[in-house]
């Protein structure tokens, strides 16, 4: 009876319990107390420590140790949750006024479902997504030495294009999320810790985690600058508890490992003499070819470079207060010389709890970064480069010359690099002695926070935040002479300076609730606002009093006439503000489901378009949830999302009719040396210009096996970009475009949103993780299928062009993929057996001594003559297809002949651990698309000029070659793969744009292969180190393509920060010589206190 | 108390979050730079736009090469295209043959920048009249003479580009109006209408121009009321001659009328005002950076005055009515005032010390062929009519300063081999001649101070000789043969009083044939041929049938009703939605 009462009252206890919600009084209680550790018995501290069922709870403390007193008698579910573990639950029995100890290890959650992923303007569990969201961790990110976080990215997740704009050190990097979006922007948005910031302000190692938001659904959050995807950057923040010490450095070399292949002196030597025997000289310019000397030029370029890496941070708190402050340092010297890049960073966290419900925070980092060498742009032009000219160069021709003609041995003065006998072209180490080009940025960001919770459910968040970027660029040109043409007489130095400032301001305030016990709801809405501002200034100044580093300073200069040293300085200032909100829900976190909406106001935008709205939902189902417990299918969910996102790739005022001074507008009366300025309305502009509006839609499937050990994601994605900016041509008419409108004083086509653009793809990634006994092994691959297709251009964007060949090189037209490359088809060589015979089968002569080639496509003109559609080709020359068959081989047959962008990409991770030891292994690859290899021109084009292919000595198409007395000077070769020598070029085998020039580009690279020992704690704790890893890593170890050329890949002259990317765009793949790939080894130390 | 912090600090986080930004945040005006609706507010900013009208003269290749080389020159009997080879700018080798198509756009493209310079002349109009009025009596009293005269220029020079679009395509559209891109392109119009709005452009700026010699320190180069004049003489000159020789053809031509008369009075208004002469006609002598004995001079005596003329000491002489000011600024390839004509037409190589042609010269463009040669010496069989006797070509003074031959020398200037006489290498060149109008010293003008080859010399377009001699073409076309024989006499003189040889001689009686001949001679290479050729209905017979030296075997064909005028560019045809129209023999 007293028990049957105790029970009753109990029982009115637990109504109450949940009725009022309250914490009862009167009952008597146990007491729980536990320690919570991982496997490896380490305390885990900060874990959630609860009761099911009521709102009793803790946390572990910094020795994983809990207590929870107060506790009724009875049985009860103790459970205990924590990131990244999976969750355990034990029955506990308490008795009144007894404690009870109840211990706790937690088993890491493999697949690490219950994670939680940074998603814009707040958190959200894996398991519960329902965009298309990528997730790479630091450890992942930190396996490669890469001098930038974006560079790190490559191959790490599905859907994401990575690639250096060159090899070069500091070089830029293009990202591109799920294809091309758009012909004139394709800059993912960077969001570091919450704000928009530059991915070079962040050091690698302080990285926590990297987002990144692929499809519409999950963007459409950050509006109108998110066509490109958004990659959020979450950086290291301080852990309650034990302060720690993390030191990393690495040091390693780098070393070219892919030459081109080059004729010597002899061959080159013999090519050139049967050059000249093709044209009746007989008195040979090289009388013995075979004791040509040759020096390799790509090598005197090239050299050895180390590359050191330190990173330092300290990091802790305890529970009210947490502090991260990290320092890194890295130095880069290229593998061509005179180029480096490093690189310091600072960067201090911290976070402090006022009270119960008051939170403040900071983000701070200054980052330095140091560029030496050429300018990006240069590596891409034909005439500016390096690297080319150390291919094409001559290279039977000494570096240096004495003064009177003989070889030295090293520079003494700047007209002493070698000039080439033979042709006008430069040395290519006077190019690389000659450059003088340094540039330095800094980086200042920093967030101040306030966090109020003054309510259960109820946040409240605003951050303000600032932005100052700092760029310094020199460059000195000595006066030199390289060859007559290539020159230069006046000393000049160049100078400029630009900033760039922003702020911004964000709230957000969001409500957590849970509705009839089912019914989970997690509301946001949020308001920003914010500003920038860009200022630059440069100048030049001539004939500086000497060329020491000490007169690289404008008061030096002597000249105080030529117009070019005008100083140059503008700004441009841009505004918007925002709100956006996002309701999530989910039915028993089964069915999910959210909504975002965005809607922007900007001063890019015309007056007449000043604000966009942009909506996304996306939809979730966890099927699984129906399924039986077994261990082969645990988790599955199928997802889908669709949203409009935009693109605001347009230039600050770019609405606004101008006025230009640009120096076409002056005018020189009374042929003055210094013309007179003048002024012009100089823009045709269109009011009504907006961003572009991109429309995703996403299906996607997460599937979870084996317990969990298997993992796979697969995606499917159409995104559609209506109202791509475009110029619009306009008539001549109007009397503002002319020929090259960018240099008559930047007037351009007015710029309107007509284009449109369509990408589809899949995107699979698998990961499956597991242990046999002390052997430890996991493997992650992700596979991306895009096509990008131009669904309506007004005109056919002809661009991209090279020296030699003629016209432009790649086209892109409604209905076709972007980029393409147009040439002529080619179909073998002509043979013998082409050729007109007479009755006696003798060859047919014309009057000129010449061959007709017959067996080709013709037509009867008026005069009932036939003309053929190759009139001066002979025997050896390429056979161009006519692919229209109007009987005439002209620009009319110009064919798609491959395409530069990639049709599949691979990246494949392989992780194995046994014992002290670890591997990794990541495998990167690219496939099915085609390069231009524009260096053939120079190497196959065979003029004299240049230096020419030992493939094309051995293999080309020759007739007999007799000296005056009838002996053989070069035998025939008539089984050839390529064209005759041919000094009169008539049959323009090399300088038409043919499928010659295009090779195939994939490739598939051992990017990394690290192999690492941790020494056993046992032994390293009695040094008072917490961990200690030692490691070997080789970068770019092995590659595996066909293409040619030094490296498949080939990346472009894109600005990351531009608006105009679209020659970048709409001409990939183009090898004008990149910069020659190398091969990092290095050793590295992970060091924890 | 708790309780009300959190309530006061949500209150001030919702009130925060209400704030929103004005639209004035979203203002964010040009830094750096003016718009179209705030610069103009007085003379000295329509000033600058005036300038800017006048920088248009100096864009890239335009008026040298592509208006006339590519145009009035390449296409004539006088000139071949030239160049490093046959494939050298396949487009104007094209024009040399008579074979361009309409898409040729690279060639065709002076009609988008003569349309941007009307553009900017109307910017100029419009937003004048806007500031202060359609009446010039009405200006303001302190700016009141120089906005005249500005006012005038720009109408100068809106009707010399609305000339040289019509030279170079026949009719078309007028552009008086404000451009407004949301309306179509309108038709074309026929000659006789542009002419209409030429005359009354060129009849309004007259009286408020100044004359040449009233234009001051930095004032010169701007239109003078000579160079309206003369434009005015031969504007007419061309609306007679098509008169003549094509009627009134609806569709191209319009209601012409030949007004000789007219064209005679404006050309003597020229002659009469005293501004200019022919330089050397009293055989004066000038010194020049130009060693005098390689010209046919005397020694060290200076050159001729007609050699004189073509060397940069010549720019802005007493001969030049109408000149484009070029100079070397150092502001880069496309930006520079200079122009490219000395580049594109010095010759190529020549030798060095040790007999090899090793140094780089200009790109060896503007050849002049044979029947160039020949009317030097009256002996072009293709001339009838001449009252003047066959000689040896190279006995006209004007002869070595128009075309050179191997054997001739430039002075120039090379780091290795300093400064002195090079001969030129005519390898490559089939024609063995270069045209030495507009050469310079390679080393001595550009090389020297710029890499970019921008030339220094003023491009001579409209010479005190051209417009005696289109006195002497509108005066016998009047009857009066007199005046018309006095007038080739004068510029006969003048050619052989700078030289040596004594020719040519004064003609003493005077045909049509004269003047066409004497225009070419005195006028060659200097891309005025083609355009005469056409206006007189001479084209066929002159083009027609001769070969190029370049193209053995290759006769040229001139289709009469097709290639009197270039096609317009097909993009212009095309994005006129209809309303332009390709004339028939061109579509």
């Amino acid at each position: 009876m007293k028990e049957s009462f105790s029970k009753q009252l109990k029982n009115l206890f637990l109504m109450s319990l949940m009725i009022f919600c309250t914490s009862a009084i009167f009952a008597q209680k146990g007491i729980i107390n536990g320690t919570v550790t991982d496997a490896n018995g380490d305390p885990i501290i900060g874990a959630n420590v609860y009761i099911e069922g009521t709102t009793q709870g803790t946390v572990s403390d910094i020795d994983g140790k809990f207590s929870l007193p107060d506790i009724t008698a009875g049985s009860v579910q103790l459970s205990v949750s924590f990131i990244g573990y999976l969750t355990e639950t034990q029955t506990i029995t308490v008795d009144d006024g007894v404690s009870v100890e109840a211990n706790f290890m937690l088993i890491e959650d493999l697949q690490q479902l219950s994670e939680v992923v940074v998603i814009g303007y707040g958190v959200q569990k894996k398991s519960d997504l329902t965009g298309a969201v990528a997730s790479v961790s630091s450890e992942d990110l930190n396996k490669v030495p890469s001098q930038d976080i974006s560079q790190a990215l490559q191959g790490r997740a599905a859907g994401v294009y990575v690639m250096g704009n060159t090899g070069a050190p500091g070089a830029n990097t293009d990202i591109q999320i799920r294809g091309t979006t758009s012909i004139n922007r394709t800059t993912p948005l960077w969001i570091i810790d919450g704000v928009p910031a530059d991915p070079k302000s962040v050091n690698q190692a302080d990285v926590e985690s990297i987002e990144i938001l692929k499809d519409a659904s999950a963007g459409a959050i950050y509006g109108s600058n998110a066509a490109n995807g958004v990659i959020l950057v979450t950086t290291k923040k301080g852990k309650a508890g034990k302060n720690q010490i993390d030191f990393n450095a690495y040091y390693g070399v780098q070393q070219v490992y892919n030459y081109v292949d080059i004729a010597d002196g002899p061959q080159f030597g013999r090519v050139f003499t049967e050059y000249e025997a093709l044209q009746g000289i007989e008195d040979f310019y090289f009388p013995n070819p075979d004791t040509l000397p040759t020096f390799d030029y790509q090598k005197k370029i090239t050299q050895t470079a180390p590359m050191q890496s330190y990173d330092l941070s300290v990091s802790g708190g305890n529970e009210n207060s947490t502090y991260f402050i990290g320092f890194g340092f890295m130095k880069q010297e290229g593998v061509v010389k005179r180029t480096s890049y490093d690189r310091m960073s600072f960067r201090a966290n911290s976070e402090h709890k006022g009270n119960k419900w008051l939170t403040v925070g900071e983000n701070f980092s200054f980052t330095r970064q140091k560029f030496v060498g050429f300018h990006e742009w240069q590596y891409f032009n034909e005439y500016e480069g390096p690297i080319l000219p150390s291919v094409t160069f001559h290279n039977f021709v000494p570096v240096y010359v004495n003064p009177d003609g003989s070889p030295a041995t090293e520079k003494n003065d700047t007209t002493n690099w070698s000039g080439d006998p033979l042709s006008n072209t430069v040395n290519p180490v006077g190019r690389v002695d000659l450059k003088n080009q340094e540039s330095q940025t800094y980086l200042a960001n920093a967030t101040a926070y306030l966090k109020i919770h003054p309510i259960k459910g109820l946040d409240y968040e605003t951050r303000l935040s600032g932005g100052f970027k700092y760029t310094d660029d020199v460059e000195f040109t000595p006066v030199y002479f390289l060859t007559p043409t290539i020159l230069n007489s006046d000393s000049r130095i160049y100078r400029a300076a630009s900033q760039n400032k922003n702020w911004l301001w964000q709230h957000i305030l969001s409500y957590n609730t849970t509705l009839f016990e089912d019914h989970n709801i997690l509301a946001m809405v949020g308001y920003e606002a914010g500003w920038g501002r860009y200022e630059t200034m440069n100048a030049e100044r001539m004939n500086l009093i000497n060329e020491t580093p000490e007169m690289w300073y404008f008061d030096a200069s002597t000249n105080t006439e030529a117009v070019s040293q005008f100083p140059n300085g503008y700004a441009n200032e841009s505004s918007s503000y925002s709100y956006f909100g996002r309701l999530n829900y989910d039915f028993r976190g089964i069915a999910l489901a959210q909504f975002n909406v965005r809607k922007d106001f900007s001063s890019k935008f015309g007056p007449k378009n000043r604000s966009g709205v942009f909506p996304s939902f996306s939809l979730g189902y966890k099927f699984s949830e129906h399924l039986p417990d077994n261990p082969i299918f645990n988790f599955g969910k199928v997802r889908y999302g669709w949203g409009k996102v935009g693109n605001n790739a347009i230039d600050d005022y770019a609405y606004y009719a101008t006025i230009g001074t640009a120096p076409v507008f002056m005018y020189a009366f009374d042929n003055g040396t210094s013309p007179i300025v003048g002024a012009a309305p100089d823009k045709l502009a269109n009011p009504q210009i907006g961003w572009e509006a991109v429309v995703t839609s996403n299906l996607g499937i997460d599937i979870g096996m084996f317990n969990n050990r298997l993992f796979l994601t697969a995606d499917y994605f159409v995104r559609r970009n209506d109202g791509m900016l475009m110029e619009k041509q306009a008539p001549w008419y109007y009397g503002y475009v002319v020929r090259d409108p960018a240099q008559e004083g930047g007037v351009a086509n007015p710029i309107m949103n007509i284009g449109e653009l369509k990408n589809s793809g899949i995107e699979v990634s698998a990961s499956w993780k597991d242990n046999i006994g002390k052997f430890g092994y996991g493997i992650n691959v992700n596979f991306t299928y895009v096509k990008t297709e131009a669904v309506d251009l007004p005109d056919t964007l002809k661009e991209g062009g090279t020296k030699g060949v003629g016209g432009t090189l790649t086209q892109t037209m409604t209905g076709q993929p972007i980029g393409e490359y147009y040439g002529y088809q080619t179909d073998g060589l002509f043979t013998m057996d082409d050729i007109e015979r007479d009755a006696n089968g003798d060859p047919v002569l014309t009057p000129r001594g010449t061959y007709i080639v017959v067996n080709q496509p013709y037509i009867i003109n008026e005069e009932g003559e036939t003309e053929y559609a190759q009139p001066r080709a002979q025997p050896g020359d390429f056979r161009f297809v006519d692919a229209n068959g109007d009987g005439m081989v002209n620009l009319d047959d110009y064919v798609p002949i491959g395409n530069p962008n990639p049709k599949y990409l691979l990246g494949v991770t392989i992780d194995l651990e046994y014992g002290w030891f670890d591997l990794s292994m990541f495998w990167q690859g690219a496939f099915g698309h085609k390069i231009c290899n524009t260096q053939k021109y120079y190497l196959y084009n065979f003029d004299g000029q240049y230096n020419v292919a030992p493939d094309y000595v051995d293999n080309h198409y020759r007739h007999e070659i007799l000296d005056g007395e009838g002996n053989v000077l070069f035998p025939a070769n008539y089984n050839a793969t390529y064209p005759r020598l041919d000094p009169s070029n008539a049959n323009e085998n090399f300088t038409r744009f043919s499928d010659f020039y295009m090779e195939n580009g994939s490739y598939l690279r051992l990017k990394n292969l690290q192999i690492g020992m941790t020494l056993p704690k046992e032994w390293t704790t009695v040094a008072g180190i917490e961990r200690l890893r030692i490691y070997f890593s080789a970068t770019n170890l092995i590659t595996f393509t066909k293409y040619s050329g030094f490296d498949p890949e080939i990346g472009s002259n894109k600005d990351p920060n531009s608006t105009d990317q679209r020659e970048a765009i709409l001409v990939r793949g183009l090898d004008k010589g990149v910069y020659p790939p190398s091969r990092l080894f290095s050793a590295g130390i992970n060091l924890t206190f | 108390m708790k309780k009300f912090s959190v309530k006061y600090i949500s209150l001030i986080a919702i009130l925060i979050f209400l704030l929103s930004c004005s639209e004035d945040f979203l203002e964010r005006k040009p830094i750096a730079q003016d718009t179209e609706e705030s610069y103009y507010d007085d003379f000295s900013s329509l000033n600058t736009t005036a300038t800017a009208a006048y920088g248009m003269l100096c864009s890239r290749d335009i008026y040298d090469i592509f208006y006339l080389f590519a145009h009035g020159g390449v296409g004539s009997d006088d000139v071949e295209c030239g160049g490093e080879n046959t494939g050298d700018w396949p487009e104007i080798q094209n024009v040399d043959r008579m074979i361009y198509g309409h898409a040729d756009e690279y060639i065709f493209n002076t009609y988008a920048y003569f349309y941007k310079g009307i553009r900017i002349a109307n910017d100029f109009i419009f937003k004048a009249i806007e500031l202060y009025g359609e009446d010039p009596n009405e200006y303001p009293a302190n700016i009141k003479s120089d906005l005249q005269q500005r006012m005038a220029e720009m109408k100068f020079l809106r009707a010399l580009w609305h000339f040289m679009l019509t030279q170079t395509y026949g009719g078309v559209s007028i552009a008086i109006e404000k451009a407004d891109p949301a309306a179509l392109v309108p038709a074309r119009n026929t000659i006789k209408e542009v002419y209409e709005v030429i005359e009354l452009d060129l009849k309004d700026a007259i009286p408020y121009l100044k004359e040449k010699s009233q234009l001051g320190s930095g004032e010169v180069g701007r239109a003078s009321k000579g160079a309206a004049r003369a434009l005015l003489a031969k504007v007419l000159l061309y609306e007679s001659s098509y008169a003549e020789n094509y009627g009134q053809d609806d569709n191209k031509f319009g209601a012409v009328e030949q007004r000789y008369d007219e064209a005679l009075q404006y050309a003597e208004e020229v002659i009469s005002s005293g501004e200019y002469e022919l330089v050397g006609i009293n055989g004066e002598r000038y010194d020049s950076w130009r060693d005098s004995t390689s010209y046919g001079g005397y020694n060290g005596n200076g050159v001729g005055g007609y050699r004189w003329i073509f060397t940069l000491d010549g720019d802005n002489s007493l001969e030049g009515v109408w000149e484009i000011q070029n100079v070397i600024d150092l502001a880069g390839w496309t930006e520079s005032r200079g122009s490219y004509w000395t580049t594109y037409t010095t010759i190529r190589y020549m030798f060095d010390t040790l007999g090899n042609s090793t140094i780089a010269g200009g790109w060896s463009f503007n050849l002049p062929t044979s029947y160039l040669i020949d009317a030097f010496g009256n002996n072009d069989s293709r001339e009838s009519g001449l009252n003047s006797t066959p000689v040896e070509s190279r006995l006209d003074p004007r002869f070595q300063t128009s075309i050179g031959e191997p054997g001739d020398t430039l002075k120039m200037y090379t780091i290795s081999q300093g400064d002195r006489w090079y001969e030129m290498d005519f390898v490559n060149l089939p024609t063995n001649t270069i045209s030495r109008k507009y050469e310079c010293s390679p080393y001595e003008f550009w090389r020297k101070k710029t890499n970019d080859n921008e030339g220094p010399m003023n491009l001579r377009q409209i010479r005190y000789a051209d417009v005696i001699l289109m006195a002497a073409e509108a005066a016998i076309k009047s009857g009066n043969t007199t005046a018309a024989l006095d007038y080739v006499n004068m510029v006969r003189t003048r050619a052989r009083n700078s030289g040596n040889t004594g020719y040519p001689q004064d003609l003493t009686t005077i045909s049509f044939e004269d003047i066409v001949h004497e225009r070419r001679l005195e006028l060659a290479m200097e891309g005025h041929r083609f355009f005469d050729l056409v206006r007189w209905g001479l084209a066929d017979d002159f083009i027609s049938g001769i070969s190029l030296d370049v193209y053995p075997g290759f006769t040229v064909q001139f289709e009469v009703g097709k290639h009197e005028f270039f096609p317009i560019p097909l993009t212009e045809i095309q994005l006129s939605g209809g309303a332009l129209q390709q004339y028939p023999a061109w579509q």
